[in-house]
């Protein structure tokens, strides 16, 4: 038999690329190498359909209806908001801040939740929608037949055909490999990754000791130094909170020349502040038994050329990492191809541009947008991940004003914090600007962005605390030109 | 928490002849999985392994080489 479609790989963009060419009625087979959709797939975030999709209402149906059954937390149940923690060399606490996102958005419309649990039941949806699924069984090669892929072949040796292959499975994707589209990533633009989970007795108890979803720390204690990382800490469903340390914004070679193992001694450095000591003190076998521990890279960059004739590869197997909408627009791309039946190395071509790496990215202009579009898009699929997050993290701001982290917290500004946010700065990042806002926002449209954050910017009583320390010290900045410091 | 199914052969492949002992997989590897040992670097305790492959991504010798383990077997995540 031959299929219209093998999908390799059964995480969220295979499970979505299969779902949505399954529900067009090709006849679809997902191969999945974990025991079960969902065993490999570490990680939590927080999904926001609503704001990241609102063009795309297909998928935010299909990840509102997945969502809603399972285990999940509402921030605006648990109070919205971020917490800022900047941290100096000896390890302390110099400088809080918090954000409070005004409107709906924040409060109702985002959900945080563990990524196995959402990949388990989107994948049974595909096998809903009509797709074939396998699982427990690693594809281990390609079926080439002179430059055309026509299928896989399994660990158990068995051969399945189909006219299309969507290679999904994964930053270690055999498929990119074995049809010589991917030979090695780059670890200078690969960004590392390491966390712990711990686990409260209760969701109920975990609110009692940790309030709002998310807490940042910026540091030199935390990460290798430049590009300066942070390290995250957030609360998920079934009284777990995560920590990252660092969040996967630190390059794979900065680490390995920092020559500090995360698990040693970033992450202990975190569990050394009284803040993280306070929230964490309650959890099962705190600091030295974490219930589960978690490691990985984001790929990168992205593949130059991810397609060949019979074959596109799909998500972090292409370098293009993102939850769902990878999937969807290889999907999108695809099912006019199969439809004609030309799926020649020409024919797919187009794949490229239209792989989906655009939801982290927000044009600054809607209206230079069309003009510049394909230029730009071109462009930004070039950019390394971690270039963008540079602007996510503060490292922007540095960049901007030429500064250390210590001189940054010491003289921290009241326009630090919008950058730090990663609001972007029209002036510097006038063509993209990334959010990762992390609690409810981690991309939308620079309109969207500015109709939500724009009485932020407006207005700086959303940020209480700084404004008091502002105004505190204005008189002896004027002299100085430097802050004092902060407590 | 996360379960371990026994994988039946090792996915991790060190070429020793290529291997410079440089201790970058032992800093990258967040499971503790490789040790260094006489100059090279050893695959001490696979069943910790957090399948990242940070390992073969790090090495600049291109001594390390990640496949996946069989299916069905290795790490099974349970949560974030």
């Amino acid at each position: 038999m031959i299929y219209d479609v093998i999908v390799v790989g059964a995480g969220s963009n295979g499970s979505t690329a299969a779902y949505f060419l399954a529900k067009k009625g090709f006849k679809t087979l997902l191969i999945e190498a974990g025991g079960t959709p969902g065993d490999k797939c570490h990680g939590a975030t927080e999904y926001c359909p609503r704001v990241i999709f609102h063009s795309m209402p297909e998928l935010v149906d299909l990840q509102l209806k997945v969502i809603k059954q399972i285990p999940h937390l509402k921030p605006g149940d648990l109070g919205s908001g971020n917490f800022f923690y900047y941290v100096n060399k000896d390890n302390k606490v110099v400088f809080k801040s918090h954000t409070v996102a005004p409107g709906k958005t924040g409060q109702e419309e985002s959900y945080s939740l563990h990524n196995c649990d959402f990949v388990r039941v989107l994948a049974q949806e595909t096998v809903n929608a009509g797709a074939q699924l396998i699982s427990g069984t690693a594809v281990v090669n390609i079926i080439r037949e002179g430059d055309v892929i026509k299928g896989v072949v399994t660990e158990d040796g068995q051969r399945y055909k189909a006219r299309l292959t969507i290679g999904a499975d994964g930053r270690v994707s055999t498929i990119a490999k074995k049809a010589g589209l991917l030979k090695k990533w780059d670890p200078n633009i690969c960004s590392y990754h390491y966390g712990e989970a711990w686990k409260f007795r209760s969701e109920e108890e975990m609110f009692e000791y940790v309030e709002h979803v998310r807490h940042m720390f910026f540091g030199p204690t935390l990460t290798p130094p430049k590009p300066w990382g942070a390290c995250t800490i957030s609360l998920r469903p079934g009284g777990i909170i995560t920590v990252n340390a660092p969040t996967a914004w630190t390059p794979l070679s900065s680490m390995a020349s920092a020559k500090k193992n995360s698990r040693r001694v970033y992450i202990q450095n975190l569990y050394g502040i009284m803040e993280v000591k306070r929230m964490l003190r309650p959890c099962e076998g705190f600091p030295d038994k974490p219930y589960q521990r978690q490691s990985c890279f984001m790929p990168g960059p992205p593949l130059t050329k991810p397609y060949m004739a019979g074959l596109v590869i799909c998500g972090d197997a292409g370098g293009v990492g993102s939850i769902c909408l990878p999937g969807y627009k290889t999907a999108q791309y695809v099912a006019p191809l199969l439809e004609t039946d030309d799926l020649s190395d020409e024919a797919l071509s187009g794949y490229t541009l239209a792989r989906g790496r655009m939801s982290r990215i927000i044009y600054y202009n809607e209206d230079k947008q069309k003009s510049r579009n394909n230029k730009l898009t071109k462009e930004l699929s070039e950019l390394s991940e971690t270039r963008i997050v540079l602007w996510s993290t503060g490292a922007g701001y540095m960049a901007k004003y030429d500064c250390s982290i210590d001189e940054m917290v010491e003289n921290m500004r009241l326009a630090a914090v919008p950058h730090v946010m990663g609001v972007p700065d029209p002036e510097k990042c006038g063509e993209f600007g990334y959010v990762d806002m992390g609690t409810w926002l981690i991309a939308v449209k620079i309109n969207h962005l500015l109709k939500l954050y724009g009485p932020i910017l407006q207005n700086p009583k959303m940020f209480p605390t700084i404004l008091k320390w502002f105004q505190k010290n204005e008189q002896s900045f004027n002299e100085k030109k430097m802050f004092d410091h902060p407590f | 928490m996360s379960k371990w199914i026994a994988v039946p052969d090792t996915f991790i492949t060190i070429d020793l002849n290529k291997c410079t002992g440089c201790g970058s997989c032992v800093v990258i590897c967040g499971g503790e999985v490789l040790e260094i040992k006489e100059g090279k670097a050893l695959v001490a305790h696979l069943n910790q392994c957090l399948e990242c492959a940070n390992c073969e991504v790090i090495c600049s010798a291109d001594a390390i080489q990640y496949t996946m383990p069989k299916g069905g077997t290795g790490i099974v995540y349970e949560c974030g």
